[in-house]
C-alpha cells in the first residue's frame, strides 16, 4: 500500500500507549491494531481528527505517501 | 409478512423438495435393481410420449422392421437394457445435483437468517449452483430410449436450466460486490 501509517512512531514520541490512545479517541484496540498495520480501506475524518487532538500533531505526521 | 416468515417458508420449501428428491432417489434405484429381477411385474406399465417443455430439441426415430410403431402399445417390459442403464444414471446424476444445488440455496438462505448474507461463502454457493446447472444442462442434452424394436435419440437444450446457471453466476458477482462493500466498511476506523 503506498500510503503508510506512522502512528507507532508519534505514539512512541509522545510516550503513549495504543490502548490509551484507542480510549481516548473512542475505537476499539482491535480497530486501532488494523489502522496501525495498514489493513484499514478507509479512515474517516472524525477519526483522524481526534487521533490529531489527542497526540498533538498533524493529518501528515501520521499519513505518509510513498510511492 | 416479514423478512423472517418468508425467509422460514423458503426454507421449509428448500428442505421440502431436498426430500422429496431424496426419496424420488431411492425409488427410482429401487425401481432399477426390481425391473431387472422381475420384469414381468411391470407388463401392464404403457409407456408414455414426453411432452414438450422449454428445450431445443433434435430427435430421430427408427424402428427396425417394416411396420410402423403403435406407441400407445409399446411396454415398460420391452425396455432394452442399455438403454435402462444409461436412463437411470442419468436421471439418478440429474436428482443428485438438484439435491447439491438445493443444499447450496438453503446455506445461503441460513446466512441471510444469521445476517451474514455478503459473505463470500454465499458467493461460493452462487457459483457452485451455476455449475450443477451446467452440469444438469449437460446431462440433459443426450436421450436414448430403446423398447425392443423402437429406438428413439434426442439432443435437447435445456433452456430453463441454462437461464437457471446464468442466473446463479450473475447472482455469484452481486454477492462478490457486496462482500467487496461490507469489507470496506468494516475496514473503514
Amino acid at each position: 500500500m503506498a500510503i503508510i501509517i506512522n502512528l507507532d512512531r508519534i505514539l512512541e514520541e509522545r510516550n503513549m500507549k495504543s490502548n490509551e490512545l484507542a480510549e481516548i479517541i473512542g475505537i476499539t484496540t482491535a480497530n486501532l491494531s488494523i489502522l496501525k498495520t495498514g489493513k484499514a480501506k478507509a479512515i474517516r475524518f472524525s477519526t483522524l481528527e481526534a487521533i490529531c487532538k489527542a497526540l498533538d500533531c498533524q493529518p501528515g505526521d501520521i499519513l505518509e505517501y510513498k510511492a | 409478512m416479514n423478512k423472517n416468515s418468508l425467509l422460514k417458508i423458503a426454507n421449509l420449501c428448500c428442505n421440502f423438495f431436498k426430500m422429496i428428491i431424496a426419496i424420488s432417489i431411492i425409488a427410482i434405484t429401487l425401481f432399477f435393481f426390481h425391473f431387472q429381477l422381475d420384469r414381468s411385474s411391470y407388463k401392464e406399465w404403457n409407456i408414455e410420449k414426453p411432452g414438450n417443455d422449454s428445450t431445443v430439441r433434435f430427435e430421430r426415430e427408427s424402428t427396425v422392421g417394416k411396420k410402423p410403431v403403435d406407441f400407445d402399445k409399446l411396454k415398460i417390459t420391452n425396455w432394452k437394457i442399455g438403454s435402462l442403464y444409461y436412463s437411470y444414471f442419468k436421471f439418478t446424476a440429474i436428482l443428485i445435483l438438484i439435491y447439491l444445488s438445493l443444499n447450496q440455496f438453503g446455506k445461503v438462505l441460513k446466512s441471510v437468517k444469521e445476517l451474514e448474507t455478503f459473505h463470500q461463502t454465499n458467493v461460493h454457493a452462487f457459483r457452485r449452483i451455476g455449475y450443477y446447472c451446467l452440469f444438469i444442462a449437460g446431462l440433459s442434452l443426450f436421450s436414448y430410449w430403446e423398447f425392443g424394436d423402437y429406438t428413439k435419440s434426442s439432443v435437447s437444450v435445456s433452456m430453463n436450466v441454462l437461464f437457471t446457471a446464468l442466473l446463479a453466476f450473475i447472482l455469484a458477482e452481486v454477492f462478490k460486490e457486496g462482500n467487496n462493500l461490507m469489507e470496506e466498511n468494516q475496514l473503514t476506523i
